[in-house]
Protein backbone atom coordinates (compact mmCIF):
# COMPACT_ATOMS: atom_id res chain seq x y z
CA UNK A 1 0.00 0.00 0.00
CA UNK A 2 1.75 3.36 -0.97
CA UNK A 3 1.86 6.33 1.40
CA UNK A 4 -0.36 8.92 0.82
CA UNK A 5 0.85 12.18 0.34
CA UNK A 6 0.56 14.30 3.43
CA UNK A 7 -0.70 17.96 3.12
CA UNK A 8 1.38 20.08 5.30
CA UNK A 9 -0.40 23.51 6.27
CA UNK A 10 2.58 25.30 4.72
CA UNK A 11 4.43 24.47 2.44
CA UNK A 12 6.59 26.37 0.00
CA UNK A 13 6.04 24.53 -2.86
CA UNK A 14 2.12 25.01 -3.00
CA UNK A 15 2.27 28.69 -1.60
CA UNK A 16 0.88 30.05 -5.01
CA UNK A 17 -2.23 28.03 -4.93
CA UNK A 18 -3.20 28.66 -1.27
CA UNK A 19 -2.72 32.08 -2.25
CA UNK A 20 -4.75 31.92 -5.17
CA UNK A 21 -7.67 30.08 -3.14
CA UNK A 22 -7.60 31.66 -0.15
CA UNK A 23 -7.85 35.53 -1.88
CA UNK A 24 -9.95 34.02 -4.72
CA UNK A 25 -12.61 32.09 -2.34
CA UNK A 26 -14.54 35.13 -1.06
CA UNK A 27 -15.15 37.04 -4.24
CA UNK A 28 -16.06 33.96 -5.52
CA UNK A 29 -18.69 32.42 -3.13
CA UNK A 30 -20.10 36.37 -2.71
CA UNK A 31 -20.60 36.33 -6.79
CA UNK A 32 -21.61 33.12 -7.22
CA UNK A 33 -23.52 32.34 -4.12
CA UNK A 34 -23.04 27.93 -4.77
CA UNK A 35 -25.68 26.12 -3.92
CA UNK A 36 -24.36 22.60 -3.63
CA UNK A 37 -26.86 19.85 -4.04
CA UNK A 38 -26.02 15.91 -3.08
CA UNK A 39 -27.54 13.17 -5.25
CA UNK A 40 -27.82 10.97 -2.00
CA UNK A 41 -26.40 10.97 1.69
CA UNK A 42 -23.53 8.92 0.51
CA UNK A 43 -22.86 11.51 -2.02
CA UNK A 44 -21.95 13.84 1.36
CA UNK A 45 -19.34 11.57 2.27
CA UNK A 46 -15.62 12.79 1.88
CA UNK A 47 -13.74 11.20 -0.29
CA UNK A 48 -10.49 9.60 1.53
CA UNK A 49 -7.50 7.91 -0.30
CA UNK A 50 -8.07 9.85 -3.76
CA UNK A 51 -10.56 10.09 -6.31
CA UNK A 52 -11.05 11.13 -9.68
CA UNK A 53 -13.93 13.87 -9.94
CA UNK A 54 -15.60 13.91 -13.13
CA UNK A 55 -17.58 16.98 -14.38
CA UNK A 56 -19.33 18.53 -17.53
CA UNK A 57 -17.61 21.57 -19.17
CA UNK A 58 -19.45 24.44 -19.89
CA UNK A 59 -16.73 27.42 -19.39
CA UNK A 60 -13.27 28.19 -18.60
CA UNK A 61 -14.51 29.13 -14.67
CA UNK A 62 -15.64 25.54 -14.28
CA UNK A 63 -12.40 24.43 -12.77
CA UNK A 64 -12.95 27.31 -9.90
CA UNK A 65 -16.52 25.90 -9.43
CA UNK A 66 -15.08 22.26 -9.11
CA UNK A 67 -12.68 23.90 -6.53
CA UNK A 68 -15.44 25.65 -4.53
CA UNK A 69 -17.70 22.07 -5.20
CA UNK A 70 -14.87 20.02 -3.84
CA UNK A 71 -13.13 21.81 -0.66
CA UNK A 72 -9.48 19.58 -1.00
CA UNK A 73 -6.44 21.10 -0.25
CA UNK A 74 -4.39 19.39 -3.03
CA UNK A 75 -7.20 19.29 -5.89
CA UNK A 76 -5.66 18.86 -9.26
CA UNK A 77 -7.03 20.02 -11.98
CA UNK A 78 -6.36 17.91 -15.81
CA UNK A 79 -6.08 20.56 -18.52
CA UNK A 80 -5.34 20.31 -22.31
CA UNK A 81 -1.82 20.46 -23.11
CA UNK A 82 -2.94 23.35 -25.46
CA UNK A 83 -2.77 26.16 -22.70
CA UNK A 84 0.59 24.94 -21.75
CA UNK A 85 1.77 26.24 -24.95
CA UNK A 86 0.52 30.20 -23.74
CA UNK A 87 1.43 32.67 -21.45
CA UNK A 88 -0.43 31.28 -19.07
CA UNK A 89 1.65 27.81 -18.32
CA UNK A 90 3.37 29.34 -15.06
CA UNK A 91 -0.20 29.63 -13.62
CA UNK A 92 -1.29 26.70 -14.41
CA UNK A 93 1.83 24.91 -13.26
CA UNK A 94 1.01 26.60 -9.89
CA UNK A 95 -2.30 25.74 -9.38
CA UNK A 96 -2.21 22.35 -9.43
CA UNK A 97 -2.69 21.70 -12.97
CA UNK A 98 -1.68 18.52 -14.95
CA UNK A 99 -1.46 19.30 -19.12
CA UNK A 100 -2.35 16.37 -21.18
CA UNK A 101 -2.75 15.86 -24.99
CA UNK A 102 -6.21 14.97 -25.28
CA UNK A 103 -5.71 13.24 -29.03
CA UNK A 104 -2.75 11.04 -27.81
CA UNK A 105 -2.08 10.83 -24.05
CA UNK A 106 1.42 10.24 -23.50
CA UNK A 107 1.76 6.98 -20.96
CA UNK A 108 4.02 9.70 -18.95
CA UNK A 109 0.82 11.49 -18.47
CA UNK A 110 -0.89 8.67 -17.16
CA UNK A 111 1.63 7.97 -14.42
CA UNK A 112 1.44 11.29 -13.34
CA UNK A 113 -2.18 11.30 -12.63
CA UNK A 114 -1.45 7.75 -11.14
CA UNK A 115 1.40 8.85 -8.78
CA UNK A 116 -1.58 11.58 -7.52
CA UNK A 117 -4.36 9.42 -7.10
CA UNK A 118 -2.44 6.31 -5.23
CA UNK A 119 -1.29 9.03 -3.14
CA UNK A 120 -5.07 9.95 -2.05
CA UNK A 121 -5.22 13.26 -3.84
CA UNK A 122 -8.29 14.48 -5.66
CA UNK A 123 -7.73 14.92 -9.60
CA UNK A 124 -10.42 16.13 -11.79
CA UNK A 125 -11.10 15.14 -15.27
CA UNK A 126 -13.60 16.91 -18.24
CA UNK A 127 -14.17 13.77 -20.11
CA UNK A 128 -15.98 15.93 -22.88
CA UNK A 129 -12.42 16.66 -23.65
CA UNK A 130 -13.57 20.77 -24.73
CA UNK A 131 -16.11 22.51 -23.24
CA UNK A 132 -19.48 21.99 -25.11
CA UNK A 133 -21.09 23.76 -27.92
CA UNK A 134 -23.46 25.18 -25.37
CA UNK A 135 -26.85 23.86 -26.38
CA UNK A 136 -27.33 22.29 -23.23
CA UNK A 137 -26.32 18.69 -24.44
CA UNK A 138 -22.87 17.16 -23.05
CA UNK A 139 -20.05 15.97 -25.48
CA UNK A 140 -20.04 12.06 -25.57
CA UNK A 141 -17.05 10.94 -22.83
CA UNK A 142 -13.50 9.88 -23.23
CA UNK A 143 -13.22 6.71 -21.61
CA UNK A 144 -9.15 7.84 -20.54
CA UNK A 145 -10.73 8.67 -16.88
CA UNK A 146 -12.38 4.83 -16.49
CA UNK A 147 -8.87 3.73 -17.53
CA UNK A 148 -7.44 5.90 -14.84
CA UNK A 149 -9.40 5.00 -11.82
CA UNK A 150 -9.09 1.43 -12.68
CA UNK A 151 -4.69 1.70 -12.65
CA UNK A 152 -4.82 3.82 -9.22
CA UNK A 153 -8.06 1.48 -7.54
CA UNK A 154 -10.10 4.85 -6.82
CA UNK A 155 -13.38 6.10 -6.73
CA UNK A 156 -15.01 8.01 -9.73
CA UNK A 157 -17.42 11.01 -7.99
CA UNK A 158 -19.55 12.63 -10.67
CA UNK A 159 -20.43 16.47 -10.76
CA UNK A 160 -22.71 18.71 -12.99
CA UNK A 161 -21.82 22.04 -12.65
CA UNK A 162 -25.32 24.02 -14.20
CA UNK A 163 -24.43 26.33 -16.31
CA UNK A 164 -24.13 30.00 -14.68
CA UNK A 165 -27.40 32.08 -16.38
CA UNK A 166 -28.89 34.64 -15.69
CA UNK A 167 -25.49 36.05 -13.92
CA UNK A 168 -27.29 37.03 -10.76
CA UNK A 169 -28.53 33.40 -10.33
CA UNK A 170 -26.77 31.39 -7.80
CA UNK A 171 -24.46 28.53 -9.39
CA UNK A 172 -25.89 25.45 -9.28
CA UNK A 173 -23.44 21.94 -8.57
CA UNK A 174 -24.76 18.51 -7.96
CA UNK A 175 -22.69 16.23 -6.47
CA UNK A 176 -23.28 12.50 -7.36
CA UNK A 177 -22.91 9.78 -5.19
CA UNK A 178 -18.70 8.16 -5.63
CA UNK A 179 -18.66 5.30 -8.47
CA UNK A 180 -16.27 2.47 -7.47
CA UNK A 181 -15.79 0.76 -10.81
CA UNK A 182 -13.00 -1.30 -9.61
CA UNK A 183 -15.69 -3.28 -7.55
CA UNK A 184 -17.63 -3.76 -11.21
CA UNK A 185 -15.00 -6.28 -13.02
CA UNK A 186 -13.10 -9.26 -10.87
CA UNK A 187 -10.03 -9.40 -13.56
CA UNK A 188 -8.74 -6.97 -16.41
CA UNK A 189 -11.88 -5.46 -17.97
CA UNK A 190 -11.96 -5.43 -21.98
CA UNK A 191 -11.97 -2.22 -23.96
CA UNK A 192 -15.36 -2.99 -24.53
CA UNK A 193 -16.08 -2.88 -20.68
CA UNK A 194 -14.14 0.17 -20.20
CA UNK A 195 -16.37 1.96 -23.15
CA UNK A 196 -19.48 0.52 -21.28
CA UNK A 197 -18.56 1.92 -17.64
CA UNK A 198 -18.10 5.66 -19.71
CA UNK A 199 -21.19 4.76 -21.46
CA UNK A 200 -22.88 4.42 -17.58
CA UNK A 201 -20.94 7.23 -16.26
CA UNK A 202 -22.32 9.99 -19.07
CA UNK A 203 -26.28 8.55 -18.22
CA UNK A 204 -25.14 8.84 -14.70
CA UNK A 205 -23.87 12.70 -15.17
CA UNK A 206 -27.19 13.21 -17.14
CA UNK A 207 -29.17 11.93 -13.60
CA UNK A 208 -27.32 14.16 -12.13
CA UNK A 209 -28.37 17.09 -14.80
CA UNK A 210 -32.17 16.19 -14.32
CA UNK A 211 -31.28 16.93 -10.64
CA UNK A 212 -29.80 20.43 -11.31
CA UNK A 213 -32.46 21.59 -12.95
CA UNK A 214 -35.38 19.59 -11.17
CA UNK A 215 -36.07 22.83 -8.78
CA UNK A 216 -37.22 25.05 -11.39
CA UNK A 217 -39.77 22.99 -13.01
CA UNK A 218 -41.70 22.44 -9.38
CA UNK B 1 13.83 -15.32 -21.99
CA UNK B 2 10.84 -15.09 -24.42
CA UNK B 3 12.22 -15.06 -27.92
CA UNK B 4 10.33 -12.89 -30.79
CA UNK B 5 7.76 -14.65 -31.64
CA UNK B 6 6.63 -15.41 -28.08
CA UNK B 7 6.21 -12.23 -27.53
CA UNK B 8 4.13 -12.06 -30.08
CA UNK B 9 1.73 -14.55 -29.77
CA UNK B 10 1.70 -13.07 -26.24
CA UNK B 11 0.99 -9.71 -27.50
CA UNK B 12 -1.94 -11.28 -29.61
CA UNK B 13 -3.36 -12.44 -26.66
CA UNK B 14 -3.60 -9.47 -24.80
CA UNK B 15 -4.77 -7.62 -27.86
CA UNK B 16 -7.56 -10.41 -28.41
CA UNK B 17 -8.92 -9.92 -24.99
CA UNK B 18 -8.61 -6.21 -24.81
CA UNK B 19 -10.41 -5.90 -28.61
CA UNK B 20 -12.94 -9.41 -28.75
CA UNK B 21 -14.56 -7.26 -31.88
CA UNK B 22 -12.13 -7.50 -33.98
CA UNK B 23 -10.70 -11.03 -33.43
CA UNK B 24 -10.48 -11.80 -36.58
CA UNK B 25 -8.29 -9.59 -37.57
CA UNK B 26 -5.57 -9.36 -34.62
CA UNK B 27 -6.02 -13.64 -34.95
CA UNK B 28 -4.85 -13.04 -38.89
CA UNK B 29 -2.47 -10.17 -38.09
CA UNK B 30 0.77 -10.27 -38.24
CA UNK B 31 4.12 -7.63 -37.34
CA UNK B 32 3.17 -5.02 -40.43
CA UNK B 33 -0.49 -4.36 -38.93
CA UNK B 34 -0.93 -0.99 -38.25
CA UNK B 35 -2.63 -0.42 -34.62
CA UNK B 36 -4.29 2.80 -35.36
CA UNK B 37 -5.20 2.27 -39.40
CA UNK B 38 -5.93 -1.92 -39.37
CA UNK B 39 -6.86 -2.23 -35.81
CA UNK B 40 -8.79 1.07 -35.27
CA UNK B 41 -6.85 1.80 -32.10
CA UNK B 42 -7.07 5.17 -30.21
CA UNK B 43 -4.77 6.77 -27.88
CA UNK B 44 -7.13 5.19 -24.84
CA UNK B 45 -6.40 1.64 -26.28
CA UNK B 46 -2.79 2.18 -26.71
CA UNK B 47 -3.09 2.73 -22.92
CA UNK B 48 -4.49 -0.40 -22.48
CA UNK B 49 -2.47 -2.27 -23.99
CA UNK B 50 0.68 -0.66 -22.67
CA UNK B 51 -1.16 -1.37 -19.33
CA UNK B 52 -1.89 -4.94 -19.84
CA UNK B 53 2.18 -5.43 -21.30
CA UNK B 54 3.35 -4.27 -18.37
CA UNK B 55 1.43 -6.21 -15.95
CA UNK B 56 2.09 -9.53 -18.24
CA UNK B 57 5.46 -9.07 -19.32
CA UNK B 58 6.85 -7.33 -15.72
CA UNK B 59 8.45 -4.45 -18.12
CA UNK B 60 7.91 -0.71 -17.52
CA UNK B 61 7.42 1.68 -20.61
CA UNK B 62 9.18 5.34 -20.20
CA UNK B 63 7.42 8.09 -21.80
CA UNK B 64 5.19 6.20 -25.23
CA UNK B 65 2.21 7.55 -27.20
CA UNK B 66 0.36 5.98 -29.66
CA UNK B 67 2.51 7.34 -32.61
CA UNK B 68 5.31 5.46 -31.18
CA UNK B 69 4.10 2.50 -32.58
CA UNK B 70 2.85 2.56 -36.01
CA UNK B 71 2.59 -1.36 -35.82
CA UNK B 72 2.16 -4.22 -33.68
CA UNK B 73 5.95 -4.95 -34.70
CA UNK B 74 7.20 -1.76 -33.02
CA UNK B 75 5.65 -3.05 -30.58
CA UNK B 76 7.33 -6.18 -30.00
CA UNK B 77 10.99 -4.47 -30.37
CA UNK B 78 9.92 -2.10 -28.01
CA UNK B 79 9.13 -5.40 -25.57
CA UNK B 80 12.22 -7.44 -26.67
CA UNK B 81 14.65 -4.42 -26.07
CA UNK B 82 13.07 -4.34 -22.36
CA UNK B 83 13.21 -7.49 -21.85
CA UNK B 84 16.97 -8.05 -22.81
Amino acid sequence: MKEQNKAKLFSPKYWFVDFVRITGAIPTLLWYRPKITYENEAAKKKVRGGALVMCNHNCFFDPVYLMIALWYRRHHIICNQEFYNTKAKWFLEHVLCIPIDIENTGFQTMKVINEHLTGGEIVSIFPEGHINDGSGEMRQFKSGMVLMAMRAKVPIVPVYVREHKPRSSRLKIVVGEAVDINKMFDGRPSMTDIENVTAMLFDKENELKEIAFRRDRK
Amino acid sequence: MLTRAEIFEKLKEILIFADAKNRDIIENCDESTKLVTDLGFTSVSVLYMVIAIEESFGIVFDDVSMNDFPTIGDVVTYIEAKLT
